[in-house]
């Protein structure tokens, strides 16, 4: 049984009907009307209806100058995006589908960019589909810190325009309202997409044991409001890293663990006894 | 009154924050929102942020909820700063210096990067000017050793003489050619039949009987000889081995540390081929050293030319080496015509009786084992 999101247009300039379908494995329908249009990364789409053209364009699919185009199709290559991007045109009378599906296990999300102040951070190669005029730009975490352990890098997607955005993030996406001031630890990863004005920086998690033995790493990312942030539940390398662990035909032997404890706690005796002895 | 934009932030508000004009009313920070709202200052805690880390937040706590006015604007910061009352400014200076110096940490890591880059991209742009600066450090008497050992590696493969009147002829076009050089040359014969002249650092320029033997005139010869020496002058073996060997290890030789290294070199030597740009450079160079010592200058070319058209005609009879290291392409030899057109030469005729020369390449092999015990002694060379 398929588990239908349905939405349904929206109070600014780009009215958009779409469903999106499937629960872990998913794909978005969007009902173009006559005469509209919609832009999609190349390999994305699923089917459309016969009449829908298709045209491959160098960018983000906005009607502009050449070497503005160049430079947008520069702009996505950092991102992690194709350079091209695929726009359908329904020449109507009558409404037609255009289907997009995404490219790993995971939710696919509907961002209305006007209501999130015309602005959208994402993790890299996050857009996959949106209305004309939706435009995939680069944004840069300014801080080095961040952009070698926050999880995300330095380069990011930002989304602007003031069309809707379909977005895509590993696993289950979670949508989180932060208030002035109110903050989240999350796991390095997590982050799909947060709004301008939530601060992101990170925290180291804190205690030599918990660096060593708490499998989160060495930092969390740090989430800040006011702004609404969403995470995902399954970072893509958590997700190739068990994968690649399976394939791999990792022995479940419990020798390997019995050896590692049994370090751990003479480690942890030496340490305790070690100064007493003295 | 100078008012700044503000985005708003808090419970009911929507998610994007709601954008208005903000104003100082004597302490107070006042909104002109739907409602409008009026905040004193002593309630007003500052903090910087936002994913850009230029934003500048006024927080403040009212019925048990945050509100936050986000100062996202440079322009508006600057009113911000500039309006602000004295109660607000003791909190506002330390978090717009963090935004600032942001914003200065980020440019510096851009500026160095960027440096880097510049650095790299000139060094790999202007390698060729690079490798001729480091050749130019190295000095004579090194390039000399290095070809001093490299010449008495090759010894060991074929006769080399240094007496003889076809060496005495090679002497003689090679020293008007190599006038007031600051290399001092020496010049060989190899019994080799291979057609084929080579020079190796530091000024020794070695030629095959068979060039001899294949050359119609000593202009030919001499337009030959013009080429090689070139390839001393302009220390091109040097420079093909810093291309090869990286610049690091030249570096150590320019340092005085010669063995270390001299083997590596002299293997590279042996197998030294020059890039098109150096022939070419050495075709120029060895045509004006051609007319400033009032040689003819049609040799080099029609040499060039002959032996082409030669290996074409009887491909494989004679070892033509020489084209194989120095490929008369069409382009190659036109471009040596346009030079000999354009350079003023008042030449004359080498006076050398050449088939008589020429005759001499029999009495040199015969005078082979003579001569082979003369370079065997130490200081032959």
């Amino acid at each position: 049984m398929l588990r239908q999101t349905e939405g349904q247009g929206t109070p600014y300039m780009n009215a958009l009907k779409y469903t999106i379908e499937g629960s872990d494995l998913q794909f978005v329908t969007v009902q173009v009307e006559a005469g509209q249009t919609v832009v999609g990364e190349p390999g994305a789409m699923m089917y459309i209806d016969d009449g829908v053209t298709m045209n491959t364009v160098l960018g983000d699919g906005a009607n502009e100058g050449f070497f503005t185009r160049v430079a947008g199709a520069f702009k996505r290559l950092f991102t992690g995006e194709s350079i091209f991007s695929t726009v359908f045109t329904n020449p109507g009378p009558a409404t037609r589908r255009v289907a997009f599906a995404a490219s790993s296990p995971g939710r696919i999300m509907a961002v209305d960019l006007a209501a999130q102040g015309g602005a959208l951070i994402c993790q890299k190669g996050a857009f996959l589909a949106g209305t004309q005029g939706v435009r995939v730009g680069v944004a840069f975490k300014k801080r080095l810190r961040v952009g070698f352990f926050g999880g995300e890098g330095f380069i990011m997607q930002k989304l602007t325009g003031d069309g809707i955005a379909f977005i895509h993030a590993t696993g289950a996406l979670t949508e989180m309202h932060l208030a002035p001031g109110e903050a989240l630890k999350v796991d390095t990863g997590c982050l799909a997409a947060l709004q301008t004005t939530a601060s992101y920086d990170i925290r180291y998690v804190g205690k030599l044991k918990n660096t060593f033995f708490g499998g989160e790493g060495l930092f969390f990312a740090y989430l800040q409001g006011p702004g609404t942030v969403w995470l995902q539940s399954l970072p893509i390398r958590r997700l190739s890293a068990s994968l690649l662990a399976g394939s791999l035909g990792q022995s479940r032997s419990p020798y390997g663990k019995l050896a590692y404890l049994g370090a751990v706690i003479a480690f942890i005796l030496i340490a305790i006894l070690g100064p007493e002895g003295k | 009154m100078s008012t700044f934009e503000v985005c708003l932030h808090g419970p009911g508000l929507p998610q994007a924050g709601l954008r208005c004009q903000a104003f100082f009313d004597g302490d107070a920070l006042a909104l002109e929102c739907e409602p409008p709202m009026r905040i004193d200052a002593a309630a007003l805690t500052v903090s910087a942020g936002g994913f850009h880390d230029n934003a500048l937040f006024l927080n403040w706590r009212a019925d048990e909820a945050g509100y936050a006015a986000v100062v996202d604007t440079s322009s508006a910061r600057h009113t911000l700063l500039t309006i602000a009352p004295q109660a607000l400014r003791a909190q506002l200076a330390p978090a717009a210096r963090s935004v600032d110096y942001q914003h200065f940490k980020w440019r510096a890591v851009l500026t160095v990067l960027g440096l880097v880059a510049l650095l790299i991209t000139l060094v790999l742009w202007q390698n060729e000017t690079v490798t001729r600066w480091l050749a130019d450090r190295i000095p004579i008497e090194t390039e000399q050793r290095l070809g001093k050992t490299l010449l008495s590696e090759m010894q060991a493969g074929g006769e080399l003489h240094q007496a003889g009147p076809v060496v005495d002829a090679i002497k003689l076009i090679g020293d008007r050619l190599t006038k007031g050089s600051r290399y001092h040359y020496e010049w060989y014969l190899k019994d080799d039949d291979s057609v084929n002249a080579f020079a190796v650092p530091g000024g020794r320029v070695i030629v095959h009987s068979g060039l001899i033997a294949q050359a119609a005139s000593a202009e030919e010869l001499a337009g030959v000889l013009a080429h090689e020496v070139q390839h001393v002058e302009l220390r091109h073996s040097l420079r093909q081995m810093i291309h090869t060997a990286g610049w690091a290890a030249v570096l150590t030789v320019a340092l005085g540390d010669v063995s270390a290294m001299t083997g590596i070199f002299v293997h590279q030597l042996g197998n030294l081929q020059y890039s098109r740009t150096l022939e070419s450079e050495a075709d120029v160079a060895g045509l004006h050293a051609l007319a400033r010592a009032r040689i003819p200058l049609a040799g080099m070319r029609d040499f060039f030319a002959r032996m082409q058209a030669k290996e074409k005609k009887d491909g494989g009879s004679i070892d033509i080496a020489l084209l194989s290291s120095h490929p008369a392409t069409s382009e190659r030899l036109s471009e040596i015509k346009r030079i000999a057109a354009q350079t003023p030469c008042p030449c004359a005729p080498l006076k050398m009786d050449w088939p008589a020369i020429k005759s001499g390449l029999s009495a040199v092999k015969k005078n082979d084992k003579a001569t082979q015990r003369a370079t065997d002694e130490p200081d032959g060379i």
